[in-house]
């Protein structure tokens, strides 16, 4: 009928498909879907033909599933009479805080507060180099072309999950082994990291972001749909921050970039301050008055237009 | 010193320290070849190269586990109503006094403890009994039941060759029938014959399509609990798993092995 196998068509593939062991099993014109042949025309003969479904032989990992602990459901589970709570007392009835010490001396009351929290650290992502190699392996870098990797397209491409707070610092496993040469754009990176990226034919820039600064440059489209704009990027005003960024070591956006934020800052420290708007004061009215006579009276210099009365 | 047996039996046990570490590793292979095949003669025509995360990993029955307890979970309609104490309807009448009667305490007839009372900890449909997975958990055993069928030679790829292998006229490079003269409604006796020359009578067949085929779906209506027709956005890891035979068309393939990647 309509199965009539064309000879001449394939022929290139027929010949390992029709190899000698193939044909013998073969009575029709039809191939066999029960014998596979592989690519260099071994026939490998199916272990068993008749296949049952594996979903009845489905566990889940061993160990991964609990069963809940039935309490008071009678003597023979173990856990009847008194639920394993034990004999009479306040553990038998309610619960006692876990930190109680049966009356002794507690242990947060015997030893002072020992350390302190940084309230100015900040909390930063860590990425590796060999994450970003290895999304580069599974083809889910999707960068185009020149295009720099951002802390905003690490979260969308998924390089980076979860809530990011401050930023993302880029560290150095896999650093042997790093050879892409993509230019980086991140909070921070180790002083390893940032010569493994140059050393691929890459760049690394620090960049300055502040907590509201990042959120708009990690989901601009929510500042979009709720207010209609997009806040500006805030410059660094801690001196800790300008002068990381300042910072060529570390790669800082101010320096590499010449930023004129960073031009501004040159110029006032080269000046030594001379610019610098003097600290507000509150004057007593007599001092003003006293300013004022000083202002009225002060002789004219030769150039100057303004006389004197 | 020592027969040839007396010195094999001493060296048995002892390891031989090659100066290479592993001088026999090799990267494992990164495709398999899936042979390409035409409809609905399965005439192969070519091979397309899959990688062997999606055909060839190594069969997991934990994550295929989770993944059919999940898609399960969610299927559930959960239509459960049963009637709480309030939904009873007795009244809120106190059945004995409080003292004095000799029985137990009891309030009023609609309580879980009594014989038609109402359920305790009753549900309002619909009850929701869906679970969480992890995407990539899911993708991964996706792949997994793929590449398990596969293995055990039950996934048929059908697309169409290069220009060295022409398909025959009777056949198409999509899961999709024709019946035999134009205008004509037999294009099930043509599924038939397929059953039966493969002997799929009774088994169950996915075909798992890029896009609506009509033929295909019109002509197998007779054998319709036997076949199994999802579009490739559609398919999970039940239809995979249930299935005897998987007919994939090429381009579904590439789509699934892109969508479902780790």
């Amino acid at each position: 009928m309509i199965w009539i196998f064309n000879e001449s068509t394939g022929y290139l593939l027929l010949s390992i498909f029709n190899s000698p062991i193939s044909r013998s099993h073969n009575t029709s014109t039809m191939f066999s879907i029960n014998k596979v042949v592989n690519p260099f025309g071994s026939l490998i003969q199916r272990s068993f033909v008749r296949q049952i479904t594996i979903l009845g032989g489905l566990k889940p990992g061993e160990g991964s599933k609990k069963n809940y602990k039935r309490l008071g459901r009678g003597p023979s589970s173990g856990k009847g009479k008194t639920a394993g709570r034990g004999q009479k007392g306040q553990k038998a009835r309610g619960y006692v805080k876990s930190w109680f010490e049966g009356g002794q001396t507690p242990i947060f009351k015997l030893f002072p507060k020992l350390g302190f929290t940084n309230v100015t650290s900040l909390k930063l992502k860590e990425l590796n180099l060999d994450r970003i190699t290895w999304f580069h392996q599974k083809g889910r870098l999707h960068l185009e072309p020149g295009e720099t990797l951002t802390m905003k397209k690490m979260k969308e491409i998924g390089l980076v999950t979860g809530p990011i707070k401050d930023g993302i610092k880029i560290l150095g496993d896999g650093k042997f082994s790093y050879n892409l040469p993509i230019k980086i754009e991140a909070t921070r990176a180790s002083q390893d990291a940032i010569e493994a990226i140059e050393h691929a034919g890459g760049s690394f820039t620090a960049r300055y972001f502040n907590r509201l600064g990042l959120r708009a440059h990690l989901s601009p489209h929510w500042f979009l749909e709720k207010y209609g704009r997009v806040p500006l990027q805030a410059r660094p005003t801690k001196r800790k921050d300008i002068e990381y960024y300042c910072n060529e070591e570390k790669r800082g956006y101010l320096i590499m970039e010449n930023d004129p934020y960073y031009q501004l800052l040159q110029k006032s420290k080269d000046e030594g301050g001379k610019n610098l708007v003097a600290r507000k004061t509150k004057k007593s009215k007599l001092e003003l008055q006293l300013e004022q006579l000083e202002n009225d009276f002060a002789p004219a210099s030769p150039n100057s237009e303004i006389k004197s009365n | 010193m020592f027969s040839k047996r007396q010195g094999l039996n001493l060296c048995k046990n002892v390891r031989y320290v090659s100066n290479k570490p592993l001088p026999n590793a090799s990267l494992p292979p990164k495709y398999t070849l899936a042979t390409v095949r035409s409809f609905p003669s399965l005439e192969p025509l070519t091979f397309a190269p899959v990688p062997t995360s999606v055909f060839d990993a190594p069969l997991r029955r934990d994550l295929l586990w989770r993944a059919v307890v999940y898609e399960n979970d969610s299927k559930r309609v959960g239509s459960s109503n049963p009637p709480g104490r309030s939904d009873v309807g007795y009244s809120r009448r106190k059945i004995l006094p409080q003292k004095g009667s000799g029985m137990a305490r009891a309030g009023d007839a609609n309580s879980p403890i009594r014989h038609n009372g109402g359920r305790a900890l009753a549900r309002t449909a619909p009850n929701d009994y869906t679970t969480a997975l992890p995407k990539k958990v899911y993708s991964l055993a996706f792949n997994n039941a793929l590449s398990h069928q596969y293995r055990n030679g039950n996934v048929f790829v059908i697309g169409s060759g290069d220009g060295i292998s022409e398909t025959s006229q009777a056949d198409l490079n999509e899961l999709e029938i024709l019946p035999i003269g134009e205008g004509s409604e037999d294009g099930d006796i043509v599924f038939e014959k397929f059953l039966k020359h493969y002997e799929l009578q009774n088994k169950k067949l996915l075909f798992v399509i890029n896009e609506p085929r009509p033929g295909l779906f019109s002509f197998t209506e007779r054998f319709q609990d036997k076949v199994n027709i999802v579009q490739k956005e559609f398919v999970d890891v039940n239809d995979l798993l249930k299935a005897h035979r998987i007919f994939i068309e090429l381009e579904a393939l590439e789509y699934l092995a892109v969508t479902h990647v780790v």
